[in-house]
Protein backbone atom coordinates (compact mmCIF):
# COMPACT_ATOMS: atom_id res chain seq x y z
CA UNK A 1 0.00 0.00 0.00
CA UNK A 2 3.10 2.43 0.39
CA UNK A 3 3.43 4.65 3.37
CA UNK A 4 0.43 7.29 3.94
CA UNK A 5 1.07 10.31 6.21
CA UNK A 6 -1.93 12.45 6.72
CA UNK A 7 -0.28 14.64 3.77
CA UNK A 8 -1.93 11.43 1.48
CA UNK A 9 -5.94 12.43 2.50
CA UNK A 10 -5.83 16.30 3.27
CA UNK A 11 -6.60 18.94 1.29
CA UNK A 12 -6.06 22.55 1.65
CA UNK A 13 -8.52 24.62 3.21
CA UNK A 14 -10.84 25.65 0.66
CA UNK A 15 -11.69 22.45 -1.80
CA UNK A 16 -13.01 19.09 -1.32
CA UNK A 17 -12.99 16.57 -3.87
CA UNK A 18 -16.33 14.63 -4.87
CA UNK A 19 -16.64 11.23 -6.02
CA UNK A 20 -19.71 8.64 -7.16
CA UNK A 21 -22.85 9.53 -6.54
CA UNK A 22 -21.87 13.25 -5.11
CA UNK A 23 -20.33 13.81 -7.91
CA UNK A 24 -22.92 12.59 -10.45
CA UNK A 25 -25.36 14.60 -8.13
CA UNK A 26 -23.27 17.80 -8.54
CA UNK A 27 -22.88 17.54 -12.14
CA UNK A 28 -26.61 17.00 -12.46
CA UNK A 29 -27.76 19.72 -10.06
CA UNK A 30 -25.30 22.46 -12.13
CA UNK A 31 -26.68 21.10 -15.84
CA UNK A 32 -30.73 21.32 -14.62
CA UNK A 33 -29.73 25.29 -13.25
CA UNK A 34 -27.67 25.70 -16.48
CA UNK A 35 -30.34 24.54 -18.90
CA UNK A 36 -32.43 27.28 -16.94
CA UNK A 37 -30.58 29.96 -17.67
CA UNK A 38 -29.89 28.83 -20.90
CA UNK A 39 -33.66 28.50 -21.36
CA UNK A 40 -33.74 32.34 -20.70
CA UNK A 41 -31.21 33.14 -22.88
CA UNK A 42 -28.29 33.82 -20.35
CA UNK A 43 -25.41 33.22 -22.32
CA UNK A 44 -22.66 30.90 -20.68
CA UNK A 45 -19.45 32.61 -19.96
CA UNK A 46 -15.91 30.50 -18.73
CA UNK A 47 -13.79 32.81 -15.98
CA UNK A 48 -10.03 32.03 -15.36
CA UNK A 49 -9.23 30.14 -12.08
CA UNK A 50 -6.58 32.89 -11.12
CA UNK A 51 -5.88 35.93 -12.09
CA UNK A 52 -3.58 38.98 -10.93
CA UNK A 53 -4.59 40.86 -7.59
CA UNK A 54 -3.92 44.24 -9.26
CA UNK A 55 -6.85 45.18 -11.40
CA UNK A 56 -9.67 44.49 -8.25
CA UNK A 57 -7.26 46.85 -6.12
CA UNK A 58 -10.40 49.53 -4.64
CA UNK A 59 -13.16 46.78 -5.34
CA UNK A 60 -12.18 43.33 -3.89
CA UNK A 61 -12.95 43.82 -0.19
CA UNK A 62 -10.39 43.61 2.75
CA UNK A 63 -12.25 40.72 3.95
CA UNK A 64 -12.62 39.02 0.68
CA UNK A 65 -8.77 39.23 -0.33
CA UNK A 66 -8.26 37.93 3.11
CA UNK A 67 -10.18 34.79 2.48
CA UNK A 68 -8.32 34.47 -0.97
CA UNK A 69 -5.10 32.03 -1.46
CA UNK A 70 -2.69 34.71 -3.12
CA UNK A 71 1.09 34.28 -4.24
CA UNK A 72 3.34 35.54 -6.13
CA UNK A 73 3.80 34.55 -9.58
CA UNK A 74 7.40 33.73 -11.41
CA UNK A 75 7.44 37.35 -12.73
CA UNK A 76 6.61 38.74 -9.43
CA UNK A 77 3.07 39.78 -9.78
CA UNK A 78 0.63 39.17 -6.90
CA UNK A 79 -2.78 36.35 -8.17
CA UNK A 80 -5.00 35.25 -6.48
CA UNK A 81 -7.20 32.44 -6.72
CA UNK A 82 -10.60 32.75 -8.01
CA UNK A 83 -12.80 33.47 -4.79
CA UNK A 84 -15.30 35.27 -5.92
CA UNK A 85 -17.14 35.65 -9.94
CA UNK A 86 -18.52 38.77 -9.77
CA UNK A 87 -15.28 41.00 -10.30
CA UNK A 88 -13.73 38.51 -12.63
CA UNK A 89 -16.84 38.61 -14.97
CA UNK A 90 -16.48 42.57 -15.16
CA UNK A 91 -13.16 42.55 -15.71
CA UNK A 92 -13.25 40.27 -18.29
CA UNK A 93 -16.57 41.39 -20.38
CA UNK A 94 -16.13 45.26 -19.61
CA UNK A 95 -13.08 46.04 -21.78
CA UNK A 96 -15.37 43.74 -24.61
CA UNK A 97 -18.94 44.58 -24.34
CA UNK A 98 -20.38 46.65 -27.33
CA UNK A 99 -22.56 49.17 -25.80
CA UNK A 100 -25.22 48.14 -28.31
CA UNK A 101 -25.25 44.54 -27.31
CA UNK A 102 -26.28 45.86 -23.93
CA UNK A 103 -28.40 44.67 -21.96
CA UNK A 104 -25.79 41.70 -21.93
CA UNK A 105 -27.14 38.29 -20.13
CA UNK A 106 -24.33 35.95 -18.50
CA UNK A 107 -23.80 33.36 -16.37
CA UNK A 108 -20.87 31.04 -15.13
CA UNK A 109 -20.11 28.57 -12.99
CA UNK A 110 -17.19 26.72 -11.18
CA UNK A 111 -14.87 26.43 -8.21
CA UNK A 112 -14.63 29.38 -5.63
CA UNK A 113 -11.23 28.40 -3.38
CA UNK A 114 -11.06 30.04 -0.26
CA UNK A 115 -8.84 29.51 2.67
CA UNK A 116 -11.27 29.88 5.20
CA UNK A 117 -11.05 26.16 7.01
CA UNK A 118 -14.92 24.72 6.45
CA UNK A 119 -16.15 24.54 9.72
CA UNK A 120 -18.82 22.44 11.77
CA UNK A 121 -22.04 21.84 9.93
CA UNK A 122 -20.75 23.65 6.85
CA UNK A 123 -21.00 22.22 3.67
CA UNK A 124 -18.56 24.47 2.51
CA UNK A 125 -18.62 26.83 -0.26
CA UNK A 126 -16.91 25.04 -3.36
CA UNK A 127 -19.03 25.33 -6.24
CA UNK A 128 -20.91 28.36 -7.43
CA UNK A 129 -23.41 28.99 -10.86
CA UNK A 130 -24.26 32.55 -10.74
CA UNK A 131 -25.93 34.56 -13.41
CA UNK A 132 -26.14 38.59 -14.04
CA UNK A 133 -27.82 41.38 -16.48
CA UNK A 134 -25.24 44.04 -17.50
CA UNK A 135 -26.83 47.41 -18.91
CA UNK A 136 -30.49 47.51 -16.74
CA UNK A 137 -30.97 50.00 -14.22
CA UNK A 138 -34.83 49.38 -13.89
CA UNK A 139 -37.45 47.45 -11.25
CA UNK A 140 -37.87 45.66 -14.44
CA UNK A 141 -34.35 44.55 -14.60
CA UNK A 142 -34.07 43.65 -10.40
CA UNK A 143 -37.59 41.34 -11.15
CA UNK A 144 -36.53 39.52 -14.33
CA UNK A 145 -32.88 38.63 -12.54
CA UNK A 146 -35.13 37.97 -9.25
CA UNK A 147 -38.10 35.47 -11.62
CA UNK A 148 -34.98 33.48 -12.37
CA UNK A 149 -33.89 32.70 -9.05
CA UNK A 150 -37.90 31.47 -8.60
CA UNK A 151 -37.70 29.63 -11.84
CA UNK A 152 -34.51 27.64 -11.16
CA UNK A 153 -35.22 26.51 -7.64
CA UNK A 154 -38.80 25.67 -9.15
CA UNK A 155 -36.63 23.15 -11.20
CA UNK A 156 -35.26 22.46 -8.39
CA UNK A 157 -38.44 21.30 -6.61
CA UNK A 158 -37.43 24.00 -3.41
CA UNK A 159 -39.28 26.04 -2.20
CA UNK A 160 -36.94 29.39 -0.51
CA UNK A 161 -37.37 32.54 0.92
CA UNK A 162 -36.09 35.65 -0.73
CA UNK A 163 -35.13 38.34 1.87
CA UNK A 164 -35.05 41.87 -0.28
CA UNK A 165 -32.69 44.60 1.50
CA UNK A 166 -31.05 47.82 0.04
CA UNK A 167 -27.69 48.74 1.43
CA UNK A 168 -28.20 52.56 0.86
CA UNK A 169 -30.52 52.33 3.95
CA UNK A 170 -28.13 52.17 6.37
CA UNK A 171 -26.37 55.20 5.20
CA UNK A 172 -29.04 57.53 4.90
CA UNK A 173 -29.92 56.93 8.37
CA UNK A 174 -26.81 57.79 9.49
CA UNK A 175 -26.31 61.09 7.57
CA UNK A 176 -25.25 64.10 9.26
CA UNK A 177 -23.83 61.72 12.26
CA UNK A 178 -19.64 62.42 12.74
CA UNK A 179 -17.79 59.33 11.75
CA UNK A 180 -16.60 57.98 15.05
CA UNK A 181 -20.52 57.65 16.00
CA UNK A 182 -21.51 55.81 12.80
CA UNK A 183 -18.93 53.48 13.36
CA UNK A 184 -19.99 52.61 16.52
CA UNK A 185 -23.61 53.21 15.58
CA UNK A 186 -23.02 50.02 12.66
CA UNK A 187 -21.39 47.79 14.64
CA UNK A 188 -24.32 47.48 17.08
CA UNK A 189 -26.62 47.27 13.94
CA UNK A 190 -24.30 44.63 12.49
CA UNK A 191 -24.74 42.71 15.79
CA UNK A 192 -28.85 43.96 16.44
CA UNK A 193 -27.69 44.73 20.23
CA UNK A 194 -30.70 47.33 21.05
CA UNK A 195 -29.95 48.55 24.67
CA UNK A 196 -26.28 49.51 22.79
CA UNK A 197 -28.26 51.40 20.17
CA UNK A 198 -29.82 53.79 22.43
CA UNK A 199 -27.27 55.35 23.83
CA UNK A 200 -27.06 57.57 20.53
CA UNK A 201 -30.17 58.35 20.95
CA UNK A 202 -28.86 62.54 21.14
CA UNK A 203 -26.47 62.00 18.51
CA UNK A 204 -28.90 60.84 15.71
CA UNK A 205 -31.55 63.03 14.72
CA UNK A 206 -34.91 62.03 16.05
CA UNK A 207 -36.93 60.37 12.73
CA UNK A 208 -33.24 59.03 11.71
CA UNK A 209 -32.70 57.11 15.52
CA UNK A 210 -36.78 56.12 14.76
CA UNK A 211 -36.18 54.38 12.00
CA UNK A 212 -32.68 52.86 13.19
CA UNK A 213 -34.31 51.61 16.12
CA UNK A 214 -37.39 49.85 13.91
CA UNK A 215 -34.54 48.60 11.84
CA UNK A 216 -32.31 46.92 14.54
CA UNK A 217 -35.19 45.90 16.01
CA UNK A 218 -36.48 44.64 12.24
CA UNK A 219 -39.67 46.42 12.80
CA UNK A 220 -38.99 48.33 10.05
CA UNK A 221 -41.60 48.83 7.17
CA UNK A 222 -41.61 49.86 3.54
CA UNK A 223 -44.00 52.77 4.82
CA UNK A 224 -41.62 54.11 7.30
CA UNK A 225 -39.08 54.07 4.84
CA UNK A 226 -40.82 56.09 2.44
CA UNK A 227 -41.70 58.73 5.32
CA UNK A 228 -37.91 60.10 5.63
CA UNK A 229 -37.03 61.36 1.97
CA UNK A 230 -33.88 59.97 1.69
CA UNK A 231 -35.22 56.52 1.44
CA UNK A 232 -38.46 57.17 -0.28
CA UNK A 233 -37.48 56.16 -3.68
CA UNK A 234 -36.04 53.04 -2.25
CA UNK A 235 -38.79 52.00 -0.43
CA UNK A 236 -41.08 52.64 -3.83
CA UNK A 237 -38.33 50.31 -5.26
CA UNK A 238 -38.70 47.43 -2.98
CA UNK A 239 -42.46 47.89 -2.56
CA UNK A 240 -42.63 47.58 -6.58
CA UNK A 241 -40.37 44.31 -5.99
CA UNK A 242 -41.92 43.13 -3.82
CA UNK A 243 -45.37 42.81 -5.63
CA UNK A 244 -44.00 41.67 -8.53
CA UNK A 245 -42.85 38.74 -6.96
CA UNK A 246 -45.50 37.39 -4.92
CA UNK A 247 -47.50 35.97 -7.74
CA UNK A 248 -44.15 33.41 -8.03
CA UNK A 249 -45.33 29.82 -6.54
CA UNK A 250 -42.40 28.69 -4.24
CA UNK A 251 -41.39 31.95 -3.31
CA UNK A 252 -41.58 33.54 -0.46
CA UNK A 253 -40.47 37.27 -0.45
CA UNK A 254 -39.83 39.43 2.61
CA UNK A 255 -38.03 42.61 3.50
CA UNK A 256 -35.43 41.66 5.88
CA UNK A 257 -33.12 45.10 6.37
CA UNK A 258 -31.36 42.95 8.90
CA UNK A 259 -27.86 42.73 6.83
CA UNK A 260 -27.96 46.49 5.30
CA UNK A 261 -24.48 46.11 6.84
CA UNK A 262 -22.83 43.93 3.48
CA UNK A 263 -19.79 42.19 3.60
CA UNK A 264 -19.45 42.25 -0.28
CA UNK A 265 -18.93 46.11 -0.34
CA UNK A 266 -19.10 46.21 -4.11
CA UNK A 267 -22.87 46.05 -4.02
CA UNK A 268 -24.71 49.44 -4.54
CA UNK A 269 -28.08 49.10 -3.72
CA UNK A 270 -30.91 46.16 -3.88
CA UNK A 271 -28.98 43.29 -2.24
CA UNK A 272 -30.85 39.90 -1.82
CA UNK A 273 -30.01 36.62 0.30
CA UNK A 274 -31.71 32.92 -0.93
CA UNK A 275 -32.73 30.93 1.70
CA UNK A 276 -34.10 27.29 1.39
CA UNK A 277 -38.13 27.62 3.54
CA UNK A 278 -37.11 24.02 4.77
CA UNK A 279 -34.24 24.99 7.27
CA UNK A 280 -32.42 28.40 7.63
CA UNK A 281 -29.48 28.05 5.51
CA UNK A 282 -28.45 30.23 2.79
CA UNK A 283 -28.47 28.84 -0.88
CA UNK A 284 -27.46 31.82 -2.63
CA UNK A 285 -27.44 35.85 -3.07
CA UNK A 286 -27.17 38.53 -5.13
CA UNK A 287 -27.95 42.55 -6.02
CA UNK A 288 -26.87 45.37 -7.40
CA UNK A 289 -23.41 46.29 -7.89
CA UNK A 290 -23.54 49.72 -10.49
CA UNK A 291 -20.39 50.71 -9.67
CA UNK A 292 -18.49 47.18 -10.71
CA UNK A 293 -18.49 47.66 -14.85
CA UNK A 294 -17.07 51.30 -13.82
CA UNK A 295 -14.65 50.53 -12.04
CA UNK A 296 -13.40 48.48 -15.30
CA UNK A 297 -13.87 51.28 -17.59
CA UNK A 298 -16.97 50.68 -18.88
CA UNK A 299 -19.81 52.60 -16.72
CA UNK A 300 -22.94 50.43 -16.80
CA UNK A 301 -25.57 49.12 -14.02
CA UNK A 302 -25.53 45.09 -13.03
CA UNK A 303 -27.25 42.74 -11.52
CA UNK A 304 -26.79 38.96 -10.78
CA UNK A 305 -26.98 36.43 -8.18
CA UNK A 306 -24.55 33.53 -7.28
CA UNK A 307 -25.83 30.05 -5.88
CA UNK A 308 -23.65 27.77 -3.83
CA UNK A 309 -24.43 24.44 -5.00
CA UNK A 310 -23.10 22.74 -1.98
CA UNK A 311 -25.34 24.01 -0.01
CA UNK A 312 -28.47 23.52 -1.89
CA UNK A 313 -27.15 19.72 -2.27
CA UNK A 314 -26.53 19.45 1.57
CA UNK A 315 -30.27 19.82 2.00
CA UNK A 316 -31.96 18.71 -1.23
CA UNK B 1 -43.15 24.52 14.85
CA UNK B 2 -40.08 22.63 16.16
CA UNK B 3 -38.91 23.28 19.37
CA UNK B 4 -36.50 25.90 20.16
CA UNK B 5 -33.09 24.96 20.25
CA UNK B 6 -30.26 26.43 22.47
CA UNK B 7 -26.77 25.89 22.82
CA UNK B 8 -25.71 26.18 26.20
CA UNK B 9 -22.12 26.69 26.65
CA UNK B 10 -19.56 23.99 29.25
CA UNK B 11 -17.60 25.30 31.79
CA UNK B 12 -17.90 28.68 33.43
CA UNK B 13 -20.75 29.92 31.82
CA UNK B 14 -23.34 26.52 32.35
CA UNK B 15 -24.45 27.96 35.63
CA UNK B 16 -25.21 31.45 34.71
CA UNK B 17 -26.55 30.61 31.50
CA UNK B 18 -29.12 28.31 32.99
CA UNK B 19 -29.72 30.46 35.72
CA UNK B 20 -30.76 33.09 33.15
CA UNK B 21 -33.24 31.55 31.07
CA UNK B 22 -34.92 30.10 34.29
CA UNK B 23 -35.35 33.15 35.47
CA UNK B 24 -36.62 34.69 32.05
CA UNK B 25 -39.72 32.19 32.37
CA UNK B 26 -38.10 29.05 30.64
CA UNK B 27 -37.62 25.54 31.90
CA UNK B 28 -34.42 23.96 32.21
CA UNK B 29 -33.04 20.83 32.49
CA UNK B 30 -33.02 19.33 35.91
CA UNK B 31 -29.77 19.56 38.24
CA UNK B 32 -29.95 15.78 38.02
CA UNK B 33 -30.17 15.63 34.10
CA UNK B 34 -27.07 17.67 34.20
CA UNK B 35 -24.91 15.50 35.97
CA UNK B 36 -25.49 12.41 34.11
CA UNK B 37 -23.91 12.42 30.22
CA UNK B 38 -26.25 13.25 28.14
CA UNK B 39 -25.52 16.34 25.90
CA UNK B 40 -29.30 17.35 24.44
CA UNK B 41 -32.45 18.08 26.84
CA UNK B 42 -36.00 18.50 25.63
CA UNK B 43 -37.71 20.28 28.86
CA UNK B 44 -40.82 21.36 26.28
CA UNK B 45 -40.60 24.35 24.81
CA UNK B 46 -36.93 24.24 24.47
CA UNK B 47 -34.67 21.84 23.32
CA UNK B 48 -31.06 22.45 25.34
CA UNK B 49 -27.81 21.30 23.67
CA UNK B 50 -24.67 21.39 25.90
CA UNK B 51 -21.16 22.72 23.83
CA UNK B 52 -17.99 23.12 23.94
CA UNK B 53 -17.71 27.25 24.48
CA UNK B 54 -15.61 26.92 21.14
CA UNK B 55 -18.40 25.46 19.34
CA UNK B 56 -21.08 27.36 20.66
CA UNK B 57 -20.79 30.39 17.68
CA UNK B 58 -20.39 27.43 14.93
CA UNK B 59 -23.86 26.06 16.23
CA UNK B 60 -25.81 29.06 16.01
CA UNK B 61 -24.21 29.99 12.86
CA UNK B 62 -24.91 26.96 10.71
CA UNK B 63 -28.66 26.57 12.46
CA UNK B 64 -28.00 23.29 14.71
CA UNK B 65 -29.66 25.63 17.49
CA UNK B 66 -31.41 29.02 16.78
CA UNK B 67 -29.84 30.95 20.30
CA UNK B 68 -26.65 30.46 22.34
CA UNK B 69 -24.44 31.95 24.87
CA UNK B 70 -20.83 32.88 23.81
CA UNK B 71 -18.56 34.42 25.48
CA UNK B 72 -17.07 37.01 23.17
CA UNK B 73 -13.78 35.92 23.42
CA UNK B 74 -15.32 33.21 21.34
CA UNK B 75 -17.09 35.37 19.42
CA UNK B 76 -13.68 37.42 18.73
CA UNK B 77 -11.76 34.39 17.76
CA UNK B 78 -14.29 32.10 15.39
CA UNK B 79 -16.09 35.65 14.48
CA UNK B 80 -19.11 33.25 13.32
CA UNK B 81 -21.74 34.78 11.21
CA UNK B 82 -24.47 35.56 14.22
CA UNK B 83 -26.36 37.95 15.36
CA UNK B 84 -25.31 39.18 19.50
CA UNK B 85 -28.53 40.95 20.51
CA UNK B 86 -28.13 40.84 23.94
CA UNK B 87 -24.59 41.48 25.67
CA UNK B 88 -24.84 39.84 29.33
CA UNK B 89 -23.65 40.70 32.62
CA UNK B 90 -22.25 37.65 34.14
CA UNK B 91 -19.08 36.26 33.14
CA UNK B 92 -17.54 39.28 32.40
CA UNK B 93 -13.53 39.71 31.56
CA UNK B 94 -11.17 41.46 29.95
CA UNK B 95 -8.26 40.12 27.48
CA UNK B 96 -5.39 41.21 28.40
CA UNK B 97 -1.52 41.20 27.43
CA UNK B 98 0.36 39.55 29.97
CA UNK B 99 4.22 39.29 30.70
CA UNK B 100 6.13 38.62 33.64
CA UNK B 101 6.93 41.91 36.18
CA UNK B 102 8.99 44.30 33.85
CA UNK B 103 8.32 42.63 30.51
CA UNK B 104 8.25 45.12 27.29
CA UNK B 105 4.82 46.55 25.66
CA UNK B 106 3.55 44.43 23.13
CA UNK B 107 5.05 46.58 20.71
CA UNK B 108 8.34 44.55 21.75
CA UNK B 109 6.34 41.45 21.33
CA UNK B 110 8.90 38.41 19.82
CA UNK B 111 6.76 35.74 20.82
CA UNK B 112 2.91 35.84 22.05
CA UNK B 113 1.11 32.50 23.43
CA UNK B 114 -2.47 32.15 23.21
CA UNK B 115 -5.44 30.38 23.66
CA UNK B 116 -7.14 32.54 20.66
CA UNK B 117 -4.26 32.98 17.76
CA UNK B 118 -6.26 34.66 14.92
CA UNK B 119 -7.54 37.27 17.18
CA UNK B 120 -4.15 37.55 18.59
CA UNK B 121 -3.01 37.94 15.08
CA UNK B 122 -5.25 40.48 14.08
CA UNK B 123 -3.90 42.30 17.09
CA UNK B 124 -0.48 42.14 16.21
CA UNK B 125 -1.20 42.72 12.36
CA UNK B 126 -2.93 45.77 13.49
CA UNK B 127 -0.31 47.46 15.08
CA UNK B 128 2.69 46.17 12.97
CA UNK B 129 3.92 43.75 15.50
CA UNK B 130 6.04 41.32 13.74
CA UNK B 131 5.86 38.73 16.77
CA UNK B 132 5.13 34.55 16.48
CA UNK B 133 1.93 33.51 17.62
CA UNK B 134 2.45 30.24 19.90
CA UNK B 135 -1.23 28.86 19.54
CA UNK B 136 -2.10 26.89 22.91
CA UNK B 137 -5.13 25.17 24.29
CA UNK B 138 -4.64 26.19 27.89
CA UNK B 139 -2.87 27.06 30.77
CA UNK B 140 -1.02 29.55 28.13
CA UNK B 141 0.90 31.71 31.41
CA UNK B 142 3.12 28.48 31.50
CA UNK B 143 4.69 29.59 27.94
CA UNK B 144 5.82 33.01 29.75
CA UNK B 145 7.34 31.14 32.94
CA UNK B 146 9.21 28.60 30.66
CA UNK B 147 10.49 31.13 27.99
CA UNK B 148 8.63 30.13 25.03
CA UNK B 149 6.95 33.36 24.48
CA UNK B 150 7.28 36.85 25.40
CA UNK B 151 4.08 37.84 25.86
CA UNK B 152 0.51 36.01 26.66
CA UNK B 153 -2.64 37.41 25.36
CA UNK B 154 -5.70 35.78 27.35
CA UNK B 155 -8.36 36.32 29.52
CA UNK B 156 -8.01 37.84 33.14
CA UNK B 157 -11.22 37.64 35.73
CA UNK B 158 -9.60 38.24 39.28
CA UNK B 159 -5.65 38.41 38.36
CA UNK B 160 -5.88 35.66 41.18
CA UNK B 161 -3.38 33.76 38.39
CA UNK B 162 -1.21 36.07 37.56
CA UNK B 163 -0.45 36.87 41.04
CA UNK B 164 0.12 33.22 41.86
CA UNK B 165 3.14 33.42 38.95
CA UNK B 166 4.49 36.88 39.15
CA UNK B 167 3.30 37.91 36.10
CA UNK B 168 1.44 41.35 35.39
CA UNK B 169 -1.12 42.56 33.11
CA UNK B 170 0.28 44.67 30.76
CA UNK B 171 -2.40 45.79 28.80
CA UNK B 172 -6.03 45.75 28.54
CA UNK B 173 -6.93 44.25 24.77
CA UNK B 174 -10.84 44.40 25.21
CA UNK B 175 -13.87 43.81 27.47
CA UNK B 176 -15.06 40.33 27.47
CA UNK B 177 -18.47 39.20 28.05
CA UNK B 178 -20.99 36.43 26.81
CA UNK B 179 -23.79 37.08 24.38
CA UNK B 180 -27.05 36.09 23.52
CA UNK B 181 -26.12 34.85 19.89
CA UNK B 182 -29.12 34.32 17.48
CA UNK B 183 -28.78 32.24 13.87
CA UNK B 184 -29.41 35.31 11.71
CA UNK B 185 -31.84 33.44 9.14
CA UNK B 186 -33.76 32.39 12.43
CA UNK B 187 -33.86 36.05 13.20
CA UNK B 188 -35.17 37.32 9.61
CA UNK B 189 -37.76 34.12 9.50
CA UNK B 190 -38.82 33.73 12.67
CA UNK B 191 -38.88 37.13 13.33
CA UNK B 192 -41.97 36.87 16.39
CA UNK B 193 -40.37 33.98 18.26
CA UNK B 194 -37.37 35.14 17.72
CA UNK B 195 -38.18 38.39 19.86
CA UNK B 196 -40.32 37.09 22.47
CA UNK B 197 -36.60 34.95 22.93
CA UNK B 198 -34.86 38.42 23.01
CA UNK B 199 -36.62 40.77 25.05
CA UNK B 200 -37.49 37.88 27.85
CA UNK B 201 -33.81 37.55 28.66
CA UNK B 202 -33.28 41.64 28.61
CA UNK B 203 -36.59 41.97 31.01
CA UNK B 204 -34.66 39.45 33.21
CA UNK B 205 -31.54 41.75 33.05
CA UNK B 206 -33.53 44.79 33.62
CA UNK B 207 -34.98 43.20 36.32
CA UNK B 208 -31.56 42.46 38.30
CA UNK B 209 -30.59 45.90 37.57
Amino acid sequence: MGNKTSSTFKYPAGVRPLRGLEAAQRRRTEALIARRLERAAYEEIILPAIDFVAPYEGIASEALLRRSYRFVDRAGDLVWLRSDFTPLAARMLAPRIDAGALPLRVFYRGEVIRCDSVRLGDAGDFFQIGAEKIGGEAVEDDREILTIVADVFAALSMPIVIALSDVRILPALLSGVVEETTEEIRTAVRRKQTRSLEQFRRSVPLPQFQLLDQLNRGELTIDALRFFGPTRAIADRLDALMKALGAIGGVRTVLSFDDVESDASYYSGLRFEISAEAQPKQLGRGGRYDAMYGHFGLDVPAIGFTLTLDAIEAIR
Amino acid sequence: MKNLRIAIPKGRLQQPSFALFEAAGYRIPSAADLTSRRLTFDTGEVEWILVKDADVGAYVEHGAATFGIAGSDQLLEQQPQVYEPVVLEFGRCTMCVIGPAGALPLSDATAVATKYPSFTRNVLHSRGVLAEVVALSGSVELAVILGIASHVVDLVETGATLRAHQLERIEDIAAIAPRLIVNRTAYRLERARVQQVIRRVEETLEVKV
